[in-house]
């Protein structure tokens, strides 16, 4: 857990982060949003004390962190930016094992676990683990990045715009893979974005700032449904929430809680991925499909191409509804 | 076919060994380059001694402005010496411009005639490109990189010594490069200031108007830089190989 109480930070006079109360939880993801110098970067440095606070008082399971070595908290706190930062002079493997070597690790042990993070992140260790950082693409070197900062086992993780500079699709890929190693691991995740998209698809709990301060604290579904105020709107898009709504939920969760329709056993007739909507896929998607075929209902099928049942227009308004 | 710079390397140093034990048995090609002269050869010290002393004026003067030179570059880049870096940095660039020359005349009144006043100005001249190289090396290295190494808990010491020196090692190396080739040449200059040097048969050959001894002179300055430059080559390509 990450308790933040009246903290501040000023430079030259200026006020970056203006006397702000939060509370992580553990095992959280938390994502911070706001225009651009709103302070949330500023925010997750000063937990790392890669930037000291000027005031009030930041705990990591109840420890003021100024109580820690600098040095030693960090190397306990997994950090991943934007550029990577990974170090070009040293092979994939070597940046990976950089924590575990500060905390001195035994050798096997720190092999052991560079060759596990790299099949977490899927990264063949026998093609990779010898590469230099200039021979990988920017979703590899991401990869590597995210690796790098887990290999310590960390208890909390400070994630910086990590998928900011990558292409659409890489980015929807890793956003998937960080969901599924944060549902294996379990940290304490606090990441940094202006994509509002992917606040929403990754957040149990997003912090809308702006200006320092900290104009809204909510589960996503409580942000797009009731902003705080019109700056919280506007950065959700007041036009298009019914979408981001939509695609908060997957389908499948409609069917957990109406009455599950009996699997027939049946494969979709003819089905293509239009023809027939995934149980994974969430409410934007199937409803996106829908337009696009032009049908009022679609056959919803599982990962093994099973049919659930029916998914209907009507069940999306529903469902998305107030 | 490219040689592989070893080989050049080691050719070139056979050559400047055989050319400084070998340069007194060429009389009879000394002959027909100056012709009516009564010695061709120079003899006043033999070239051998003349060639070791070079060397370790050059070494010498080498190893301390080395020493001071990446270390200032280090001390300047630091978050505490980072007030003096405009100061150092706008010295290394315009001491460049002063031409070497002038560097050892200034020598003469502090410390007289000899070897001290070379050395002294070899140090100071080669200073500049060494501290010049080693800021640009380490203001190199990308921002984010010395970010994430903070940010994975490493300690300034081994941020330096594993991240910014070993990447902005080439870079430093090619200042070191600079600096000794000069400095080769400028020691010869320091014959006229008293120090043994190679330029002591070009400056004899200046005054006696011998082309002989000029030529002697220079072509054992000349293969002791192509030598020197040629070794750093080596060193340089097995840094990047890494």
């Amino acid at each position: 857990m990450i308790e933040l109480i009246g903290v501040s930070k000023t430079f030259n006079g200026r006020t970056a982060v203006d006397a702000i109360d939060l509370t992580i939880p553990k095992g959280s993801i938390c994502v911070l949003v706001g225009t651009s110098g709103c302070g949330k970067s500023t925010t997750l440095r000063m937990i790392n004390r890669l930037l000291p606070h000027d005031a009030g008082i930041i705990r990591i399971d109840g420890q003021e962190i100024r109580s820690f070595n600098e040095q030693k908290l960090r190397q306990q706190i997994g950090y991943a930016i934007q550029s990577t930062g990974l170090f070009p002079h040293w092979t994939v493997e070597r940046n990976i094992g950089l924590v575990p070597r500060l905390l001195r690790w035994p050798k096997q042990k720190i092999q052991d676990r560079v060759e596990e993070l790299m099949t977490l992140l899927d990264l063949d260790p026998a093609i990779y683990a010898r590469q230099y950082p200039r021979q990988l693409s920017g979703g590899q070197a991401q990869r590597v990045g995210v690796a790098r900062a887990l290999a310590g086992n960390p208890e909390t993780l400070l994630m910086d715009e990590p998928f900011g500079a990558l292409d659409p699709i890489t980015r929807d890929n890793l956003q998937n893979e960080l969901l599924r190693i944060q549902a294996q691991v379990k940290k304490t995740i606090v990441f940094v974005t202006h994509d509002i998209d992917e606040a929403l698809k990754l957040a149990s709990q997003i912090v809308v700032m702006d200006q320092g301060r900290i104009v809204q604290v909510d589960h996503p579904e409580q942000l797009l449904r009731h902003p705080a105020n019109a700056y919280v709107e506007n950065l959700f898009g007041s036009q298009d929430r019914g979408l981001k709504l939509a695609s908060l939920f997957p389908v499948r969760s409609l069917f957990e809680t109406d009455t599950p329709i009996q699997a027939n056993g049946l494969k979709a007739p003819g089905s293509g991925p239009e023809d027939c909507i995934e149980a994974t896929d969430s409410l934007r998607l199937a409803l996106s499909k829908m337009l696009w075929a032009g049908a009022s209902e679609m056959p919803v099928v599982d990962a093994n191409g099973q049919v659930l049942g029916q998914l209907t227009l009507e069940q999306i308004l529903r469902a998305n509804g107030k | 076919m490219k040689l592989p710079s070893h080989w050049s390397a080691s050719g070139w140093l056979v050559v400047l060994i055989m050319a400084t034990l070998g340069m007194q048995y060429l009389e009879r090609f000394f002959r027909w380059v100056a012709p009516g002269q009564r010695q061709v050869i120079y003899q006043r010290d033999d070239f051998l001694s003349l060639m070791l002393n070079h060397a370790s004026l050059v070494g010498l003067a080498s190893i301390v402005a080395i020493t001071i030179g990446v270390g200032t570059g280090i001390l300047v880049t630091r978050a505490w010496g980072r007030d003096f870096l405009p100061t150092v940095s706008l010295i290394a660039s315009v001491g460049q411009t002063f031409p070497p020359v002038a560097v050892l005349a200034l020598c003469v009144p502090l410390l007289g005639f000899g070897a001290g006043p070379v050395i002294l100005s070899l140090i100071l001249y080669g200073l500049l490109p060494i501290v010049r190289n080693t800021l640009a090396g380490i203001g190199d290295v990308e921002p984010a990189v010395i970010e994430s190494a903070r940010g994975m808990g490493m300690s300034g010491t081994q941020i330096l010594w594993q991240v910014e020196i070993p990447l902005a090692f080439n870079v430093i190396l090619a200042g070191i490069r600079t600096s000794v080739t000069i400095n080769i040449a400028t020691a010869a200059i320091g014959s006229t200031i008293g120090a043994r040097t190679l330029g002591d048969p070009v400056i004899a050959g200046l005054i006696n108007n011998n082309i002989a001894y000029t030529l002697q002179g220079a072509i054992l300055i000349g293969l002791l830089a192509v030598t020197v430059d040629r070794l750093f080559e080596v060193v340089q390509s097995v840094s990047t190989r890494r």
